[in-house]
């Protein structure tokens, strides 16, 4: 099927790639599907809105800034996703780019799961609050 | 907006299975415990909030900002 996006013109997606959230994305609630456009670097997406060109969202995965980052999925989130094996969940979390890149956000107190399996998706506000909703991605890096 | 007074230690229903309790009241600080069934979920209000507003400035990333970022984190 064809999707039209502001920002990379009409684009071909093959259905069974559609990404399903129940709950639509905070302060996108009525938005409940997209599709997540990379080029090479799988660390890096795009997550597209299929019914709306304008709304996509950058995001990263957050192992880019943290090697060992948990998310802890609670049963009622697992039970949403249909999610089995947390090695089908793919993490993916915000980011936030203002002209000086170096000030780069990440929001890593709220991922957006997604399970490989069966493409149903959930953004989660996770309990830990060691993790920031505006978490420097360049001050870790050149702490750690 | 339903406006309730309530004192230390009363409680609120809210439908079936959700309960409030006022647990202690601190000058402008109020203490509330609440029990909700795990499919409820509870959040501080600031905390959506945020997180939606950061959603929403994410929607405003270029696509030339957004490859930039990708090329400096490569380059480390």
């Amino acid at each position: 099927m064809k999707i039209q996006t502001s920002r990379f013109g009409e684009i071909e997606v093959d259905e069974s790639r559609i990404i399903k959230t129940e709950e639509g994305l905070l302060g996108f609630e009525d938005i409940k599907e997209y599709i997540l456009l990379s080029e090479d670097n799988t660390d890096f997406y795009w997550i597209q809105a299929v019914s709306n060109p304008d709304v996509a969202l950058a995001c990263m995965s957050p192992y880019c800034v943290y090697d060992n980052y948990v998310a802890h999925i609670d049963e009622v989130t697992e039970k949403k996703l249909g999610l089995i094996d947390d090695d089908d969940a793919l993490l993916l979390c915000v980011v936030v780019i203002p002209s000086d890149i170096k000030k780069t956000t990440i929001n890593l107190r709220a991922p957006i799961i997604i399970n490989n399996k069966n493409r149903k998706a959930v953004q989660l506000i996770l309990e830990n609050n060691d993790y920031s909703i505006r978490h420097l991605v360049f001050e870790q890096r050149e702490a750690g | 907006m339903l406006i309730l007074s309530r004192k230390k230690e009363e409680q609120i229903v809210i439908g079936n299975d959700v309960v409030i309790t006022v647990l202690d009241v601190d000058g402008d600080k109020v203490k509330i415990g609440i029990d909700a069934p795990m499919n409820v979920k509870v959040l501080r209000r600031e905390l959506v909030e945020d997180v939606k507003a950061v959603n929403t400035e994410s929607m405003g990333v270029s696509v030339s900002l957004f490859s930039e970022l990708k090329a400096q984190m490569e380059k480390k």
